[in-house]
């Protein structure tokens, strides 16, 4: 073969291999993300994690052995991030491999169905919802600072507002632990 | 106070407040001495990263939910009110003092105000029965009325409206309007579509679209469809659909008198202040609709240069490095420096057109509502915004050989100037023998 064959081989491998990761990685960032958030509680810096994570899976991605899961190994390459993280500044809330432990043994799930079945609970659960309560929640997930425009036009505190919107929250759990400890059950 | 229980109350906590390194080590005190405060922070933070995927795409305006909540808060002042009056009519059936109190509580509260609409004008407007103010929210059943100008209301519901004086108009709430006299263009994003304006016996119904109604003194209305489709109908006029580039004209009772082709141009002020286009001088033609291709020679001969709203709103999804659009005078030996736009920043896009034409060289101006943040000026640039921030319609050209789209750079004759305030951009194009020369202009949006 030649050696533009050669080239054209390779390409298309290196395609193949790009778009196997595009569609493993689609399916495990929402866990990853997970994974990441209840480690350092901290939403801007669960995103800022979970860019480098995607990065540095892709750099490793060669190195994945593709008979195990993927979310486990990312989820490993985020622990090893999440170490490195600003550990010293407070404000990340695993900072040590042993807390890292006690958390990821507190019933965090890798399962591929786990998170599916989940959110089919969650979108069950909103669906019960007058629609004004859905919209207040989705415009209080969607954009935080929208509540404090919203409070400001109504005359009311923000408070009063936040705390509409958390007993909102609460009763969303609440509804969706039931629902997925009826699943466990059957 | 057990664990659990003080975890909820932590994890309830205003996020920004629940990141402070005290809350967060009062958390990881909890999680590390109880399992069951830890099993339920692990949920708590499930639940919290699941529902905001699933909900973030679903937020609402701010304008629709404060009309939501009001009208739920109107709803649980009046249950109140009811169960109020009912437990004073057990208790005290012979006070009727009493009941007369709480009747014309009821009343009041059952009169609060909902938001219908925010409108925005500008000292030109001559109102006919108020006192002029700069912008104002606009309650559901209010009247208003001007002579002169042309004004801008963004309904409850997210749509866009410019009115143009004389105008009486009622807003009957964030989704209807009704129209008494005066002209009114509407501009209506997909989310709000089912938007309605009534007048006489017609009610024209938005199915997501640009359109126009024309309320007359003599009682008849026209209704231009310029993009999208429309539906119209009365109690004495069966249910019609208009589609783009049809009018309908409707007689008082709402009977249909004619149809004929729509004319845009009879709305040509409102669709430039609905666009966020100030002022266009000399050769620069505005387009209503975007054409369908950019390529070479695609567009019909006209004055010799176009311009045309690509997007509305939008976000930048990642930095963004355009020319600066710097106050001053630029050419191909005075560049202005490349900036870097802060992914987030809230941009709406305009393309400004040019082909060789019997106009030359192309000299024109043009103010936008808002501040001009930067411009594509290079080919690259083109390409590389053309499928985020360009018209999702429009076919743009293929990359040339030459890399000769853009304008300004390594263009000898080409020549822009940015005004002190940036919100002016005037143009001087040279074609020198090429096709088409083109210019992305990215305004910030508040």
């Amino acid at each position: 073969m030649n050696s533009a064959g050669e080239h054209r081989i390779a390409l298309d491998s290196s395609r193949a291999e790009q778009a196997e990761f595009v569609r493993l990685w689609t399916m495990a960032s929402p866990k990853v993300h997970i994974y990441i958030l209840t480690m350092v509680m901290n939403w801007a810096d669960a995103d800022d994690l979970l860019q480098d994570v995607g990065v540095t899976a892709w750099e490793k991605f060669a190195e994945f052995d593709r008979t195990r899961e993927f979310v486990p190994w990312a989820c490993g390459i985020a622990r090893n991030k999440i170490l490195l993280f600003k550990r010293n500044e407070g404000r990340c809330l695993a900072w040590s491999p042993e807390l890292i432990d006690r958390i990821e043994s507190g019933g965090l799930s890798f399962a591929a169905s786990d998170l599916d079945e989940y959110r089919e609970s969650l979108q069950k659960c909103l669906d019960e919802l007058p629609a004004g309560d859905r919209r207040l929640v989705a415009t209080w997930e969607g954009q935080q600072t929208t509540i404090k425009k919203v409070a400001e036009e109504l005359g009311r505190s923000v408070e009063a507002l936040y705390k509409t919107v958390q007993r909102l929250r609460v009763r969303i759990f609440e509804c969706v632990q039931r629902k997925t400890a009826k699943g466990r059950s059957r | 106070m057990s664990a659990t229980q003080k975890i909820r109350d932590l994890l309830l906590l205003p996020r920004d407040i629940r990141e402070c390194p005290e809350i967060v080590s009062s958390i990881r005190e909890c999680i590390e001495q109880d399992d069951k405060a830890l099993e339920y922070y692990v949920q708590w933070m499930r639940f919290e990263a699941t529902l905001h995927r699933t909900l973030s795409h679903e937020a609402d305006p701010p304008a629709v939910i404060v009309s939501e909540i009001q009208r739920r808060s109107r709803r649980l002042q009046l249950m109140r009110g009811t169960i109020v009056t009912a437990a004073c009519l057990i208790a005290f059936c012979l006070v009727i003092s009493s009941i007369q109190m709480s009747a014309s509580r009821l009343s009041r509260q059952a009169e609060q105000p909902i938001l219908a609409a925010r409108i925005e004008a500008d000292g030109k407007i001559v109102w006919s029965n108020e006192v002029p103010k700069q912008s104002r929210s606009a309650a559901s059943g209010e009247w208003i009325s001007f002579r002169e100008g042309t004004l801008k209301v963004h309904m409850a519901c997210g749509a866009e409206l410019a009115l143009q004086g004389p105008v009486t108009l009622q807003f009957i709430d964030g989704w209807e309007v009704k129209l008494r006299q005066g002209k009114v263009c509407a501009f209506v994003s997909p989310p709000a579509r089912g938007f309605r304006v009534k007048s006489g016996e017609l009610t024209v119904t938005d199915l997501g679209t640009i359109f126009g109604v024309i309320a007359s003194s003599d009682g008849f209305t026209d209704v231009h469809v310029i993009q999208g489709v429309i539906t119209a109908e009365s109690p004495s006029a069966q249910k019609s659909m208009i589609h783009a580039g049809v009018a309908h004209q409707y007689e008082p009772a709402g009977r249909l008198a004619k149809t004929g082709p729509s004319n845009a141009s009879l709305f040509d002020d409102q669709l430039r202040v609905l666009t966020g286009i100030g002022q266009i001088s000399g050769s620069l033609e505005f387009l209503y609709i975007a054409p369908p291709s950019l390529a070479a020679e695609a567009l019909p001969p006209h004055k010799g240069a176009c311009i045309f709203l690509e997007r509305k709103d939008s976000s930048v999804i990642a930095p963004l490095s355009l020319y600066a659009a710097t106050a001053g005078s630029w050419t191909e030996q005075s560049n202005p420096e490349l900036i870097e736009i802060p992914a987030g920043t809230r941009v709406s896009t305009y393309l400004i057109h040019t082909e060789v034409s019997p106009v030359w060289p192309v000299q024109a101006s043009v103010r936008f509502e808002e501040e001009i943040l930067g411009l594509a000026l290079s080919e690259p640039q083109l390409q590389e915004t053309d499928s985020i921030y360009g018209h999702p319609s429009v076919t743009y050209p293929a990359p040339t050989a030459k890399g000769t789209r853009g304008a300004v750079i390594k263009e000898g004759d080409d020549e822009i100037r940015v005004s002190d305030d940036r919100r002016t951009l005037e143009i001087k194009i040279n074609h020198s023998g090429k096709a088409l020369d083109q210019i992305r202009v990215f305004v910030v949006e508040n």
